[in-house]
């Protein structure tokens, strides 16, 4: 009896450590997945910039719903935002970097920098608040929110008359 | 027996070092040619676009003059500058120096006087008295011929005047009909001003070849700077070589004058520098190779490549051809009241080439490399034989097509 106790308890115990170590293991997989999907989705962005000295409107749906998607489909990005139509204050500029929508086409030469902030959130089983009933128990995942710029500067190349 | 024994640990060690080595330089060695392949592609393609706004500069209209940012002479950053001035030192704002700007571009050029004496299929119907002067014909000149045919040589394809039955017409009255729509001067006139017919606005598919490669360049150039992060104009990037932790003197001495610019993973040479008096740097590349070829766009024969330039899409007709044919069959020929039955375009096969020197990845490469010479040879350096490319440097091209239409 003595040994069954115990036995019990070093199987949870060890059950604990794997779904810990499984859910850490998904989320890195989640997020390295995201991240290069947000590389991929850059370049295809710096591209079209490089090509059209900003993104024009018949484009910028396109990336809109696939910067959206990897919001949608991974547990560790909460969410995605990018300087489409607003300026971002980015770390290591001096002042915030402009929007990049066609009311602000730059000269030939001109640098156009892409910003795209991804604010991830580890919303782990493991770390979500048990409280919190159904399917609403992973929005409440007690660990901070951080947010990660990825800037890509390319420069303008098509001459404008 | 642990002396052996050391010994076999340091030998695998060696060969692993060697192999993971090996592998890692291959992975690096492709990143950095796809790497390479993208830049080349995107710096040719809008090079292309680029060299079609001289056209539209230098025809009727067109007096708004280009300027373009260009790394500075005094390493101060980049300056915007006339893009005529840069690359020839003819500030295209002063209105006299259209005319040289022409010249430089068209009017002296042999590659287009040679393409324009192969053009004898492309012409133009227009009217004019018939040879007893009492009623107006129909006559088809030459399409080369509205460039000004002083400044193209004297043949069949740039003077020859067809009757509407296809026959030449005698070269007095040609000359008379060309005078008389004022064919022989290069210079066009309306309303008081002064433009020039340039081939792409006529719809013959040429370019400049010097131009394209100083378009291609600068092109390269600015996209180099991309790893630059924030300031793509920084004193570093504006004088163009910026020494990283891969890119030091031991790449390569004595290149000063082919003008690298390095990007952390590579280096382009941009070639000589053109010394015109201007106060930035532009630089010449390598001069692309531009082939000309003159098809029938409503010819199924030519489908593959009419496919390239124009896209797949045949609108569910069975050949590109007969799509493209159809979506004239409104334009009529005035000489015969029927659609057009032939439409012969100029095609340019486009190759670009740029040197480039890849640096080992690893220290390993670096040493191997260095055993078969000095310190200095720590490139990869796979010169392809027959090429003329810098001692060092690897010749990379990209080939496209290009063409208008009339």
């Amino acid at each position: 009896m003595h040994n069954m106790v115990a036995k019990v308890f070093k199987v949870i115990g060890f059950m604990v450590i794997l779904i810990f170590l499984l859910d850490i293991g998904f989320n890195v997989y989640d997020r390295l997945t995201a991240y290069n999907r947000i590389q991929t989705i850059g370049r295809t962005i710096s591209e079209e910039a490089t090509k059209h000295n900003a993104i024009p409107n018949t484009i910028r749906d396109l990336f809109e719903t696939q910067l959206t998607t990897v919001a949608d489909r991974s547990f560790a990005v909460k969410r995605v935002d990018w300087n489409i139509d607003h300026a971002m204050t980015v770390a290591g500029y001096t002042a915030p970097v402009p929007a990049i929508n066609e009311a602000n086409v730059r000269n030939y030469g001109e640098e156009v920098v892409i910003v795209i902030r991804v604010t991830y959130q580890l919303q782990s089983l493991f770390f979500s608040q048990p409280s919190v009933d159904g399917d609403s128990m992973l929005e409440y995942s007690v660990l901070p929110e951080n947010t990660v710029d990825y800037v890509f500067t390319v420069p303008a190349l098509r001459v404008l008359k | 027996m642990k002396i052996r024994n050391l010994l076999i640990i340091f030998i695998v060690n060696y060969l692993l070092i060697v192999f993971i080595s090996t592998g890692l330089e291959i992975v690096s060695i492709n990143n950095k040619a796809q790497e390479a392949q993208a830049l080349i592609k995107q710096a040719a393609d809008l090079a292309l676009d680029q060299t079609q706004l001289v056209d539209d500069f230098l025809g009727y209209g067109g007096n708004e003059a280009l300027s373009l940012s260009f790394p500075a002479r005094d390493g101060s950053g980049f300056q915007r500058a006339d893009m005529f001035e840069a690359f020839y030192g003819l500030n295209s704002a002063v209105d006299t120096n259209k005319e040289a700007i022409y010249q430089k571009l068209y009017g002296g050029n042999n590659d287009l006087k040679m393409l324009a004496s192969r053009l004898n299929a492309m012409r133009k119907p227009v009217r004019y008295w018939d040879a007893s002067r009492t009623f107006f014909d129909w006559y088809y000149i030459p399409t080369a011929s509205l460039l000004g045919t002083d400044i193209l040589p004297n043949t069949q394809s740039t003077t020859g005047v067809k009757d509407k039955w296809g026959s030449y017409i005698d070269s007095n009255r040609a000359y008379e009909l060309l005078n008389a729509y004022q064919l022989t001067n290069h210079v066009r006139e309306s309303g008081g001003v002064d433009y020039y017919n340039t081939p792409l606005n006529v719809g013959i598919t040429f370019l400049n070849e010097e131009l394209l490669s100083s378009m291609f360049i600068t092109n390269v150039d600015l996209l180099m700077r991309n790893k630059y992060s924030e300031n793509l104009n920084s004193p570093e990037g504006g004088d163009g070589i910026l020494k990283g932790s891969t890119y030091s003197d031991k790449v390569r001495d004595g290149l000063a004058g082919q003008n690298p610019i390095n990007n952390g993973s590579l280096t382009v040479l941009r070639g000589e520098s053109v010394n015109n008096g201007s106060t930035v740097n532009a630089y010449k590349g390598v001069t692309p190779l531009v082939m000309y070829k003159v098809i029938d766009m409503y010819d199924s024969a030519n489908d593959e490549m009419l496919a390239h330039l124009f896209g797949a899409n045949k609108g569910g007709y069975t050949s590109k051809a007969a799509y493209l044919r159809s979506l004239d069959e409104n334009v009529i020929n005035p000489a015969t009241g029927m659609p057009y039955t032939k439409k012969p375009i100029v095609v340019a096969k486009v190759t670009f080439y740029m040197d480039v020197i890849v640096p080992y990845f690893s220290v390993i490469a670096r040493d191997f490399r260095s055993s078969l010479g000095d310190d200095e040879f720590n490139y990869v350096d796979i010169k392809p034989e027959g090429t003329t490319s810098v001692e060092g440097t690897r010749r990379l091209s990209y080939t496209r097509y290009f063409a208008v239409t009339p």
